[in-house]
Formats: C-alpha cells, sequence, structure tokens
C-alpha cells in the first residue's frame, strides 16, 4: 500500500472516519464502511483499515482482502474526476478499444499511472456501464455519456478542464 | 390524460441523460416560462426508444399522447412554440402516438399509433409496463397504475395461495438459467427456519445488458413490491436488493422509492395492519462480475470476497447468513404484480408450450433501433432483430446476434429463424441469458468477439477453482495468438478441448459457461477463424496485427489505402500515385468504377460519411493520365512465353506483374480493344474511352504484347498456342454470355437483347436507338447502365423492372438517382412473366406484383407474387440485365477442361490452375460476373502461381498481413478546421446536358477538394 511509514493523521482525518463510523453503525456492514470511505476520499487508505479494526470485529487482512477482489476500491490515491471508460460488448463492437486508447494520449496516463498528474482524472476501465444502446459510452463521475466520438470526448473533457461540469446526474 | 392538466414528460433514464437530457429538460422549462403556457413539466423513465433520445412525450389536453424523439435544447423551442401552443406536428421529431382514450381526444395527422409503429406494435408490456410512464421518483404515479394494489390482494391470501398463483403463470427466473420461480420459492418456504431472506439480484454484469438498470431507474416500486410479494410468499423477514455500483441514478430511484414505500406501510412493521413485517435495504455490488453469481452474491452481502461455492446446498435451503435464501433477477419481480393482480393464466397464455411470458431484451450494437424491447416468448430471433430492432444500419448486412453476455454464444444470422424460448435458444449453444442481445453485423470479427469475452472472463474469475483461472488464460493466450496471425489449424482443437475440460471441472455456473462464446463462434464462424490463421486475413478488419486499416483489409487488391490517402493529404501527389499503381495497374479506372468495399469499411463513416476514396484515387489517378510516353519497357530476361486469353482487368494485370519480372507475355483480346468488360460493360459516361486506353498503353509501353481482334478457338488454339512456342496460358475471358429470363416468348420475337450484347454493341460505336419503350429488368448496376444508355440514344421511355424496393436495390445509390434525374422510371415490386408480340415484333412486356416476404438467408426480404395483379408494360425493346456466364461452351467441347454447373472454370483456388497442368484461370471466367477490382485481385494471384511454375516451385498461395507499407506521419488538423471539413460532392453535368450525349458525366475532385477530404481520414493505421 502506498503510504509512508510515520504518516500523521490528522484530526480531520478522525473526523470524517469518525463520521463515516457513526452514520453507517445500523448496517454493521464493512462492506458499506469501506464503500463510503471510498467515496469520501477516492480511496481507502491504511490508516481507515487501522481504524475500521480497531472499532469493529473484522481483521484487517480480512479488509485488505475484501478491498483488494473488488474492482471498486483503490489503494491509491485518486484524481478529482473519475472516468470509466465503458469496455462492454456493444462499446467494444462500436470502437471503445481506439477511443480508450486516445483519452489515455489525451490526458497522458496509462493503465500503471491512471491519474494525471494535476490530479484532475483518473482514468479506470469498466466492464459495463448499461448505456448499450448509445455506445460507445463512458461515465464521469455519476454522469454517462453516449455515441462517443474523438471530438465530442475532448469537448467532454474541456467541461470538466474549466470547472463547469462537476458529474452530478 | 391524467387530470385536466396538459403535461410535458421527458425520458430520464440514464441512456435519455447520455443523450443529453437533462439540458433538454431545462431548455424546455425555460421555455415554457417564457411562453406563460400553463403546463406541466415532469420526468419518467425509459420508454425503451433508446436509439431516438432524448425521448419527450406530449400530453396535451384533447389530444393523443404523442413520443417525440431525438429532442435536442435547439429543437425543444419548437415543441413548445409550435406542437404545444399551436397542436402543429413536428415531423422530424413525431415518432408514434397512443389511441385516443375518448372522443374527446382528437389525433395527431399521419403519426402512426402505438400499434402500428413497426418498433411498437409486436411488443407486449408486462414488466415494463409503467416504464416510460410514470415518474419513477412519485409514489402516487404508481399507485394511480394499481400500484401495490397486487400488495393489498396477496395479504388477504395465505402464502400457498400467492405460490399457486405464480406456479399458474409458469413463469422462469429471468436471471438467465430459467428456474420455475414457484419451485424456488417452494423449496425456500418448505424449510422450518424462522428467518429467512429475499435477494433481489440486480448486480446486472453482463456486459451488453441493460435491462435490469431501465426497470429500476423507471419503474422501482414494481420490483420493490414484487419482493414483498416474495417474501410474504416464502416467509421472509428482510430483503436485500444487491445493485451495482455503477448504476447511480438507479441506487437514487430505489433509494427514494423505498423511502416512500416506508412512509405508506407497505415496507416495514405490521404492513397495512396485516400483521406481516418486511424490511429491505440496498447493497451497493462493488465491481465483481461474478457476484451475478448468487452465492458470491451471497458471499459480498455477508463482507466476504465474492467467491461462489459449491452447490448443493442450495440457497433457498441454505444461502444468506446459512439461512434459506430466495435470489431472484429484478424483471422476474417486476412481473409478479401484474401475475397476482391479472389471472395468473392471462400471463400464461402468452408464450410457448414451455416458456411462458414475455422477455425484456436490451437490443444493442450494430441495429437500427437500440433499446428497451420486451417480446412475447415465441417471437422468432429474427423478427425481434429485424422488425422490432428494425433490421442492420444501412448498407450493412447481420451477421450474429450474441446472447446471454459471457456465459452466451452468438446465433449465426441463418439460424434466427428459431422462436424466442429457454429450449430452442440453448439447442443453438448460446443462452437466453438475462436479455442482453448484441448484434454484430460484417464490420464485426468473431474471434476477436470470442477473444474479448475470455478476457473478459479471466479479468472477472474469481480465482476459486483452478479450471476458471487458469483454464480461461489458457484460451485467452490461444485466442490473441490467432487475432495476431499466428494460430495454428491444431490451435482450434485446443481450444474445443480447453472448453469442454472447464465445463466439466468449473465449480459454478459463470465458469461452466465461459467457453460458451469460444465454441458459438467456433461452431457458426469457423471460416472466420481459419481466415486469420491460414490467410493471415481479418475479414471484418478488427484485428489490428493482422489488419492496420479496415478500407485496406476490406479491399480484395489489398491496395494501401490509408497511405496514399495520408500521401494526398499531404499534397505528395506522385508518391500516391507510385504507391496505388504497385498493387494496381487501372487507378484511374478504378477511381470511377470500382465498387468501393473500403468505404463501406470506412470508420469514419461512423462519424459523418465515409473518406471518397474513390474520389481520391480518381484525383492522383487521372495526373498519370498519358504516362505510357515515360515508360521503358522492361527487359525480356527469362526464356519462358506466357499467352493470355482475354484482354480484361484480370489477363491485364497478370500481363502487368509477369512482364515486369522479365517474361515475355502476349494477351490475345476477341474485341478490336483491349479492356474487356471495363470497355464493353461500363458506359462511356461513367469510364470515358480515352482513359481506359491510358492505362493500357502503360502496360503495354512495359513491353506487354496486345493482339486485338484474336479469337480463341477460331484464330487460335491451344495447340496452336503451344506450337508457337508458349509454355503457359492463362484464360481470363470474362462472363460475357447474357443469361435468360426463362420466361415465355423469349426468343419468338425481336426486340429482347440481353444487357452486355446491348452494352457492347454500343460501346463499340452503334449508336441506333433501340427502339422507343424500352425495358430494362434486373436492380444492379449494370440494368442501370443499360437503362441510361437507352436514353442517351434516344428512347421516349425507359422503365427499369425491379423485383423487390428500393431498398434491397444491389446498384449503387448514385447511379439510381443519377438514372432517376435522367428520367428513367423504376417500376419496384414488379416481375416480368410472359412477352408479348405481333408478327414477330415485340409489343409489350406482361409482369407481376410482388409483396415482400420473410427475409432469407442474405438477410433480404423474398419477393413473393401477389396472386392476380399481372399487368402490362407497353414496350418495344426488352432488355435482361440479370446475370452472365463466361461464353465458354467451344473451349469446354474442344479441350478437357473441368467446368463448374455455373460454367465457369473450376480451378485451384488458392493457385488458379486448372485441371490441365501449366493452364491457369482467372477473373469472371471463375467467379463469374464480379467486379474490376477482384479481377485484378485474381490477376496477381495468377501472375504469382505462374511465376512458380516457372520457377519450380511449389504452388501455393503466400498469404500475408495486409498491412501498410510506407509510415506517412499524420497530419495536424486544427480544431477549427475539423468542424469545416466534410464530404465533397462529387461535381457533375447537369442532368438535362448529359442524357443527351455519353460524355463523362462526374467532373473529379479539384486539388483542395481532394486534400480537404484526405485531411477527415481518421488514420486507423497509426
Amino acid at each position: 500500500m502506498e503510504q509512508k511509514e510515520n504518516e500523521v493523521i490528522s484530526a480531520e482525518d478522525i473526523q470524517v472516519l469518525d463520521s463515516i463510523y457513526n452514520e453507517n453503525r445500523e448496517y454493521d456492514s464493512i462492506m458499506i464502511y469501506l464503500q463510503k470511505i471510498q467515496s469520501a476520499l477516492g480511496y481507502v487508505p491504511e490508516y481507515a483499515i487501522k481504524y475500521l479494526a480497531s472499532k469493529t470485529k473484522a481483521s484487517e487482512s480480512h479488509m485488505f482482502g475484501v478491498i483488494t477482489f473488488y474492482s471498486q476500491f483503490s489503494t491509491k490515491p485518486v484524481g478529482k474526476n473519475i472516468i470509466k471508460i465503458c469496455n462492454g460488448t456493444a462499446c467494444h463492437v462500436g470502437g471503445s478499444k481506439v477511443l480508450g486508447k486516445k483519452l489515455k494520449a489525451m490526458l497522458n496516463v496509462d493503465d500503471e499511472n491512471p491519474t494525471t498528474e494535476d490530479r484532475l482524472f483518473t482514468v479506470q476501465p469498466v466492464a459495463c456501464l448499461g448505456c448499450c444502446a448509445l455506445a460507445p459510452a463512458m461515465m464521469v463521475n455519476d454522469k454517462v455519456y453516449g455515441t462517443l466520438t474523438v471530438e465530442k470526448m475532448k469537448d467532454i473533457i474541456e467541461t470538466y478542464k474549466k470547472g463547469s461540469e462537476n458529474g452530478d446526474f | 390524460m391524467n387530470g385536466v392538466k396538459s403535461q410535458i414528460i421527458v425520458g430520464m433514464a440514464t441512456c435519455g441523460r447520455a443523450a443529453g437530457a437533462v439540458e433538454v429538460f431545462n431548455s424546455l422549462k425555460e421555455e415554457i416560462k417564457n411562453s406563460g403556457i400553463d403546463v406541466d413539466l415532469k420526468s419518467t423513465g425509459c420508454i425503451g426508444l433508446c436509439s431516438q433520445e432524448v425521448n419527450v412525450e406530449l400530453d396535451m389536453v384533447g389530444r393523443t399522447r404523442i413520443i417525440y424523439g431525438r429532442v435536442t435544447t435547439e429543437t425543444a423551442r419548437d415543441v413548445i412554440s409550435k406542437t404545444v401552443k399551436n397542436g402543429e406536428i413536428l415531423g422530424e421529431n413525431a415518432i408514434f402516438q397512443y389511441r385516443p382514450k375518448n372522443e374527446l381526444e382528437s389525433v395527431y395527422d399521419d403519426v402512426p399509433f402505438i400499434d402500428e409503429y413497426s418498433l411498437t406494435k409486436d411488443q407486449i408490456k408486462i414488466a415494463l409496463k409503467n416504464c416510460g410512464n410514470i415518474d419513477p421518483f412519485s409514489i402516487d404515479d404508481y399507485i394511480k397504475t394499481e400500484g401495490y394494489d397486487a400488495l393489498k390482494k396477496i395479504l388477504k391470501l395465505n402464502p400457498e395461495e400467492v405460490i399457486k398463483k405464480v406456479e399458474k403463470s409458469g413463469i422462469k427466473g429471468r436471471g438467465g438459467a430459467g428456474f420455475p420461480t414457484a419451485k424456488k420459492w417452494t423449496f425456500c418456504r418448505n424449510v422450518k427456519e424462522k428467518e429467512k431472506f429475499v435477494i433481489c439480484n440486480a448486480d446486472e454484469g453482463d456486459p451488453g445488458a441493460f435491462m435490469d438498470r431501465s426497470l429500476l431507474e423507471g419503474d422501482p416500486h414494481s420490483v420493490i413490491e414484487g419482493m414483498i410479494i416474495a417474501g410474504y410468499a416464502i416467509g421472509a423477514q428482510t430483503g436485500y436488493i444487491y445493485c451495482r455500483a455503477e448504476y447511480p441514478l438507479a441506487l437514487k430511484t430505489l433509494d427514494k422509492a423505498l423511502a416512500d414505500a416506508r412512509n405508506k406501510n407497505f415496507l416495514g412493521d405490521n404492513i397495512l395492519k396485516s400483521g406481516f413485517t418486511f424490511n429491505i435495504s440496498v447493497r451497493e455490488g462493488a465491481g465483481a462480475f461474478v457476484c451475478g453469481e448468487e452465492t458470491a452474491l451471497i458471499a459480498s452481502i455477508e463482507d466476504q470476497r465474492g467467491m461462489p461455492r459449491p452447490k448443493p446446498p442450495f440457497p433457498p435451503i441454505k444461502g444468506l447468513y446459512e439461512k434459506p435464501t430466495v435470489v431472484n433477477n429484478v424483471e422476474t419481480l417486476a412481473n409478479l404484480p401484474r401475475i397476482v393482480l391479472d389471472s395468473p393464466m392471462e400471463y400464461h397464455s402468452i408464450g410457448t408450450d414451455k416458456s411462458k411470458g414475455t422477455k425484456v431484451f436490451a437490443l444493442a450494437g450494430k441495429v437500427k433501433y437500440t433499446g428497451l424491447i420486451e417480446v412475447p416468448m415465441g417471437m422468432s430471433l429474427r423478427k425481434a432483430i429485424f422488425e422490432v430492432g428494425g433490421g442492420p444500419l444501412p448498407g450493412h448486412s447481420i451477421k450474429a446476434a450474441q446472447l446471454g453476455g459471457p456465459s452466451g454464444g452468438c446465433i449465426p444470422e441463418n439460424m434466427m429463424d428459431i422462436p424466442i424460448d429457454y429450449d430452442s435458444i440453448n439447442s443453438t449453444g448460446a443462452i437466453m441469458g438475462s436479455g442482453g442481445m448484441v448484434i454484430m453485423d460484417e464490420t464485426s470479427c468473431m474471434v476477436d468477439i470470442a477473444r474479448f469475452f475470455i478476457e473478459f472472463s479471466t479479468e472477472e474469475s474469481c480465482g476459486k477453482c483452478t479450471p476458471c483461472r487458469v483454464g480461461t488464460k489458457a484460451m485467452l493466450k490461444i485466442l490473441e495468438r490467432i487475432c495476431d496471425g499466428e494460430g495454428k489449424l491444431e490451435d482450434l482443437d485446443k481450444l474445443e478441448e480447453l472448453s469442454h475440460s472447464i465445463i466439466d471441472a468449473a465449480l459454478c455456473g459463470l465458469g461452466k459457461t465461459a467457453p460458451n462464446p469460444v465454441l458459438t463462434t467456433l461452431k457458426y464462424f469457423r471460416d472466420e477463424y481459419e481466415a486469420h490463421i491460414l490467410d493471415k486475413k481479418c475479414p471484418a478488419g478488427v484485428c489490428k496485427r493482422l489488419t492496420a486499416s479496415p478500407c485496406q483489409s476490406a479491399c480484395p487488391a489489398g491496395i494501401d489505402v490509408p497511405s496514399y490517402v495520408a500521401l494526398i493529404a499531404h499534397r505528395r501527389f506522385d508518391e500516391a500515385l507510385d504507391l496505388i499503381l504497385e498493387d494496381n495497374p487501372f487507378p484511374s479506372i478504378c477511381g470511377r468504377a470500382c465498387t468501393h468495399a473500403c468505404e463501406s469499411e470506412c470508420k469514419r463513416g461512423e462519424v459523418d460519411k465515409p473518406v471518397s476514396i474513390m474520389h481520391l484515387k480518381r484525383f492522383v489517378a487521372d495526373r498519370g493520365i498519358g504516362r505510357a510516353k515515360y515508360i521503358k519497357p522492361v527487359p525480356v530476361t527469362k526464356e519462358e512465353k506466357i499467352a493470355v486469353i482475354g484482354g480484361g482487368p484480370a489477363g491485364l494485370t497478370s500481363a502487368y506483374y509477369l512482364v515486369q519480372k522479365g517474361y515475355k507475355v502476349t494477351v490475345f483480346e476477341a474485341l478490336p480493344t483491349a479492356g474487356g468488360m471495363m470497355v464493353a460493360g461500363i458506359p462511356e459516361y461513367r469510364l470515358p474511352r480515352n482513359i481506359v486506353q491510358s492505362e493500357i498503353d502503360a502496360i503495354a509501353a512495359l513491353g506487354v504484347e496486345i493482339r486485338t481482334n484474336v479469337r480463341i478457338g477460331k484464330e487460335v488454339s491451344i495447340e496452336s498456342l503451344r506450337n508457337d512456342g508458349y509454355q503457359t496460358i492463362l484464360f481470363t475471358i470474362g462472363a460475357f454470355k447474357g443469361k435468360k429470363l426463362m420466361i415465355s416468348g423469349e426468343d419468338k420475337f425481336t426486340g429482347c437483347v440481353d444487357s452486355i450484347k446491348f452494352l457492347t454493341k454500343v460501346n463499340y460505336g452503334d449508336r441506333t436507338k433501340p427502339g422507343d419503350k424500352v425495358v430494362v429488368i434486373g436492380g444492379g448496376n449494370s440494368a442501370i447502365d443499360a437503362a441510361r444508355v437507352a436514353v442517351r440514344l434516344g428512347a421516349a421511355n425507359v422503365t427499369i423492372a425491379y423485383r423487390r424496393t428500393r431498398k434491397e436495390m444491389p446498384a449503387f445509390e448514385e447511379e439510381i438517382e443519377a438514372a432517376e434525374e435522367e428520367g428513367v422510371i423504376i417500376e419496384y415490386l414488379t416481375a416480368p412473366t410472359r412477352l408479348e408480340g405481333k408478327g414477330g415484333k415485340l409489343t409489350g412486356l406482361e409482369c407481376i406484383r410482388n409483396k415482400m416476404g420473410e427475409p432469407d438467408s442474405s438477410g433480404r426480404r423474398r419477393p413473393v407474387p401477389i396472386e392476380g395483379s399481372g399487368f402490362l408494360l407497353e414496350c418495344d425493346v426488352v432488355i435482361p440485365a440479370i446475370s452472365q456466364e463466361p461464353d465458354i461452351d467451344e473451349i469446354a467441347e474442344n479441350n478437357d477442361f473441368e467446368i463448374t454447373r455455373w460454367n465457369t472454370f473450376e480451378v485451384d483456388p488458392d493457385t488458379l490452375e486448372t485441371n490441365i497442368k501449366g493452364i491457369f484461370a482467372a477473373g469472371d471466367a471463375v467467379t463469374g460476373p464480379s467486379t474490376i477490382i477482384e479481377a485484378i485481385a485474381a490477376g496477381q494471384r495468377a501472375a504469382a502461381s505462374i511465376d512458380k511454375h516457372f520457377r519450380g516451385e511449389k504452388l501455393e498461395w503466400e498469404y500475408r498481413s495486409v498491412i501498410p507499407r510506407r509510415m506517412v506521419p499524420e497530419i495536424e488538423v486544427p480544431d477549427e478546421e475539423v468542424e469545416r471539413l466534410k464530404r465533397p460532392k462529387m461535381p457533375c453535368q447537369k442532368a438535362s446536358k448529359r442524357k443527351k450525349d455519353f460524355s463523362e458525366v462526374e467532373n473529379g475532385y479539384s486539388e483542395d477538394m481532394a486534400v480537404d477530404d484526405a485531411k477527415r481520414c481518421l488514420r486507423c493505421d497509426l
């Protein structure tokens, strides 16, 4: 896990974790805690796992097992905007491979380093967004874009760079 | 009309939003505010017409409900100012209207009703009854459509009676496997445990499926109501909805719906004072496909890694937290309220013997109308795809349908007459699956599809059992090898062997079905695998290592399209021409009269229009007109002499390559000039004689001797040629004999002459008017040519009779349009039955009208004659243009050639050698009437074989990957220019002028037009 040995955890960090823990106690589910942490912080840091281990019955190793199994979780910090480029069948048939390549080239990222230097974007693959009728598709945060072309993709990225779009649906 | 107020309803499910529904909604809001009209603006879920998003329903007081499609922020203003205010219909946007509910509602003119519109008329909506009709965020909307009435009804019954009802309906689980729902419930009901669970499986992970998403986004309450019914039936107190995190809108909709249902006490403690308590909570999936498998899904809710466990025990006996658990799919649950409310026999009456009710499909891929459809079980797959889905995209043909995602398989087009039911679909090797149906056409590579799914399975394999974890990886390696052109034939057996091992030994349903995509494609599309392995060719032009660009791989002669187009963009015209000449001695001819398969595959065509590759070729090639005078003969360095019989494109291409290798080549041509069909068959206004002659001169200048007016059999024979020292003979005699109509009167009257005889006569200078009233029979380019020539010769009335509709007509669209501009009348759905005459002269053609029947194996609808529809076309000339064959009788009589039943030469398809050693045949003489570019490709191949024959090498065609020869850098096109660049329209002579003579119709591109168009190339080769 990408984490410095003696990372100082701020009081603020603890506060975030406390509120997630308290708001979701009724479910008593590790998955739900982890999902809330992932969506609040953009990743699951090691200190969060330690925190949960101290609060619940789950062990650190169990949680690490869960995190590495599901593709939703990331142990590395991600960018402000998550771009999921759909790899579903209809998108594949519609040429999503080329689009994915162009997008990564456009943002200067690759599979090893999917996050842009300015931390504005992270590009992730996704098995299928279920927007097959408008393939090829991609999702930025919660917003889905269909019938993509390279030009359209460029324009969409611009709106996020300018901050005129935030990806709520 | 609900209530008394007009309303506008925007489809705002994910598909709609992806197409801009939010923006349209806001524009409508603005327009309503500005115009001051009193109308409610609402949102709804998916209406199913995804390809025509953004969909807007207008429900105006006093009018029928009408659905608009393709509404944009720009058209929003017209929707309000024209339709809403003035009742004026927007023809471009109107899709269909509902039937009027009472006599007060007036209908819109010229808009089909829902039961007339091709996409909707054959659908039966049960699961999707509310989708696109109600506001999914409003529980009141749901209640108005009998929502939660089913719940009220079952609370008065005992659980066994509820199960009985469901059993009577015959519904099977819609998640894919098709297990009878009532049976599953009974197992669970019978276990004596206090705590039981219902889980709604909304982890729709199959790529290519979106039924569950649409249902949850469009009608969450029917799923919730279905779950409560299931809970009551089995005696559960708790339900979970396990929904993918990739569906944020569905999750949001569910949250709201659950809260509303709790508020109204449809959920929670002591539901509607019945004493029954049931709670539902939502669990988000975390992006693991395997969690669609029920035991893995259960593990995931238990906070474990989502790995399946062996069954039995099955979840209804031991499931979540070891307690009895029913896992039902979203669609199954959504069906339940209707089944309970209506008599279950009503549901039972829909469908087939063993498969009851309806099935929802997510139609996607290469089909005209993608979207969400619900069809009765038993409908043929063909009807669902070709009628409800609208058939192939224009200019394409459907090849296969992929059903069931990674667990399913591909059903080929010729098997699509099977009914949609569990057994029939299983018999093909595919599965019904949850409802993903992805359509593939000729641009989809079936090997790549198999590789795609296996790659998916390797990535999503949970890793618990070895057959799935290691086996799918091994399969992937083989498939990647084949896609890269490095496969061997043995690999196909290995793939089958591995598949069966995985099916036998994998732990869960996912592993057991993972090889299905490979097995079905191997079964139905083995030729594509073989093309990758043996020919090093990807027929669809998808596999990157085998096809740098789809255009180049689509070209039968493998011409390096991407490089020469790029050279044109760089204004390096001479290099472009030299490059084309490496593979094609007839660039100016192909620049005018090629069938340009390259353009139908061009990826730019998916954005706007394909790059005009043919026109670009003409532009650079015409710079080389008259090049013969700069060409020096190639010195003869070899002893062998070759005779080529027939100076058409195949023969001349062979000569072109052989002479460059140092052979002495003589071409014998029966007609007064060489050129074959390029001169005899194609009229001058499409292909001027000087252009053809210039290219033939360039070949002759290399040292090829061309002797005209020499007919084989008359002036020369195989024997005499051998005596003259020609060791090898290549037959490229073309297909010059017109086929007969086989109707009565054909040989009785003068005035019936086949198109090729007619065109040859005219093309060699006879310009007499054929008659006054001319009927041409056929729908190909040759029919159009004959008709346009007849117009030019002064015929007053020229009619083409074609047996199908314009949509099926094989002639080029531009040619059909040009003929119509010149006054040619086309009678569609017309078939000739008899010729009539008087005194030995033709006076008329009796015809019958056809109607279009079911599509045949070519995907085209079969014409069926309508009884009693006979009519007479008055005419003095009839020109059948139906097909041709080689004029081979004389040659066959005097020699021992093997001849096919199509009267063509029987040859080894790889080497083009006939059964007589050292004698070859190529072009139309082998294939029957084909294209210039096919003939060029055959000429290349014949030349290679003849060269090997002389060098004593083994005759075999060396396949090579079609890849660009040059590395031409990409050209930077500034953004503002991208907007400007459109495919230029070919400048043409006016119809009024051109119909009077034979001068060329198309003027050719200017330099700037050519460069602009070349810049539109997307450079797939890079």
